[in-house]
């Protein structure tokens, strides 16, 4: 009995959430169906169209590719950043030393470098990597130091007191203390690395997902133009929900303090800029 | 001669020492003056660019389009918020999409919205207003459901009427909310203005970088770019500025 109860309440809970979606892309699929519109085709064609390119075709090549150049970025972006956030968020004067340099560079769009590394460093994957970690390489500064910051003093103290070694200081206080912001930081990378993933591929590339939607575009080939935007759609929504997930599990501490802890999160949240 | 005037002094000596690395990479040739041309040269050409006809031109196309599209993003995207986060039945039915156009990277749509629109400012304008709506509708939608239970409560026993909860209660409570979410939404209108102009050679900053540089003006186009960097500190503090003076209630009754 309880097991059905189980079951009906998560079914319940599942129809709650998607039943809209589901209706938009109904009400899409039966809107378009019909239509002759060179720029609108049939939802379903554009379905079998993704289908068919990555069975048969290179779609499913080109995505790794990005994909990959995306992981490796991040990366290095997470490693520079946190390492170096940790150092700056250290020193309350150094930080503020070093607030304009950061603020005006972090305002930099990460875009406008892309056309100069990549016609400076060719079509190859070394300098679309160098540009998605350098985009994403400051959300995750900035906000490993607001997470540095934010540690309390107590617990600074008390690592103090107990001549806690450096090593141990690092990996076992400041880092897990400051983990919530890496965090936020990262999931802001995450969208600024995808962002900049799919404009160096826009410029002098020879493969990846970028360069399959420009391709198809210039082609005019307007069902593989919507199949591959509608794949990196999918794409962001699943990376940033497997984010997520992760987020969930590694700080599952913090998510369930309570009370000051939710009021701690309110300002997380809003400290985090957008991606794009 | 105070602590703010050293501190002054230093933030100085932090921006000379990161020029300093600058000029020591063009001298050793670690840096590769394609990518990274010489300082003197980006520092030249930063006040010579001011003089160029098509400079104030292109500035004024990225800002007024990241305007526009930021406007019509917002105004799309407060009441919806406000909508949402009032009935919790929508907002389980809208989460999964909101999460869906938030990690959008907007500028994979580029192909496709110029496809049907052209490379035009409208153009530019739609792909900002689509990259603006999602933080301001999220900031809102929380701003909306965090509502101080007593205050729903008041709001039910004086049967406030629909109109006047919203512009009276929610707006207003929201406020903070929105204005994070604004916030966020400007910066990102910049980028995206950027962004589009530099793949779609519309009008603006963007175009300017990407032309100076298929001339190979590496430097020209760095001074461009060091202006968009200018832009985005210049509209954060404008930013700041406002929201002090709009939202001074919310801060003064939240800084204690």
């Amino acid at each position: 009995m309880f097991v059905r109860y189980v079951v009906v309440d998560i079914v319940v809970d599942l129809l709650r959430s998607i039943w809209l979606p589901v209706c938009l892309v109904l009400l899409w699929l039966y809107a378009s169906s019909g239509s002759t519109s060179v720029y609108f085709p049939p939802l379903a064609e554009i379905f079998a169209t993704l289908v068919r390119e990555i069975v048969h075709g290179d779609l499913g090549r080109h995505l790794l590719l990005s994909l990959s150049n995306l992981a490796v970025g991040m990366a290095f972006a997470i490693v520079f950043g946190v390492a170096c956030g940790l150092v700056i968020g250290r020193a309350e004067t150094w930080r503020r030393i070093w607030s304009p340099t950061l603020n005006f560079l972090r305002a930099v769009p990460p875009a406008a470098i892309v056309p100069i590394i990549i016609i400076a460093l060719g079509v190859g994957a070394a300098p679309k990597i160098f540009v998605i970690a350098l985009g994403s390489f400051w959300p995750i500064l900035l906000n490993t130091i607001d997470g540095v910051r934010g540690t309390s003093p107590a617990l600074i103290e008390t690592a103090r007191a107990y001549r806690i070694p450096a090593f141990l200081f690092v990996f076992r206080v400041a880092l897990p203390a400051a983990l919530p912001q890496i965090m936020a930081g990262i999931r802001v990378a995450l969208a600024v690395g995808l962002v900049l993933m799919v404009i160096s591929e826009f410029f002098g590339a020879d493969a990846g997902i970028g360069f399959y939607i420009t391709d198809a575009s210039t082609r005019f080939a307007i069902q593989e133009t919507w199949a591959g935007t509608l794949l990196v759609g999918a794409m962001g929504y699943v990376l940033s929900s497997l984010f997520l997930q992760l987020e969930r599990r590694l700080l599952f501490w913090y998510f369930q303090e309570d009370g000051q802890a939710s009021s701690k999160r309110k300002g997380r949240r809003n400290k985090v800029g957008g991606g794009q | 001669m105070g602590e703010g005037f050293r501190l002054f002094i230093w933030q100085g000596v932090a921006i000379l020492f990161v020029v300093a690395i600058w000029a020591l990479g063009n001298v050793t040739g670690l840096i590769d003056v394609a990518i990274l041309p010489p300082v003197q040269i980006v520092g030249y050409q930063i006040i010579a660019v001011l003089a160029r006809p098509e400079f104030a031109a292109a500035m004024g196309h990225t800002v007024f389009d990241a305007l526009r599209g930021l406007l019509i993003g917002s105004i799309l995207a407060i009441p919806a918020g406000i909508l949402i986060g009032m009935f919790p039945a929508v907002e389980r039915a809208t989460r999964m999409l909101i999460d869906f156009g938030r990690s959008f990277p907007v500028i994979a749509l580029l192909p496709i919205l110029v496809l049907l629109f052209g490379a035009t400012s409208e153009m530019k304008v739609v792909a900002i207003a689509i990259a603006c709506f999602f933080p301001v509708l999220i900031q809102t939608i929380s701003g909306a459901r965090r509502l101080d239970p007593t205050i729903v409560d008041t709001i039910r026993s004086y049967r406030i009427p629909a109109h006047l909860r919203f512009f009276k209660v929610l707006l207003p409570a929201a406020g903070p909310y929105i204005s994070t979410g604004l916030r966020i939404a400007t910066t990102v209108s910049i980028l995206v203005s950027v962004g589009v102009e530099i793949v779609s050679l519309t009008p603006g900053i963007g175009r300017e970088i990407s032309l100076a540089r298929s001339y190979n003006e590496t430097a020209t186009a760095f001074a461009y770019i060091f202006f968009s960097g200018l832009l985005g500190v210049l509209l954060t503090f404008l930013w700041d500025r406002l929201e002090a003076r709009l939202l001074g209630w919310h801060l003064r009754s939240t800084a204690e």
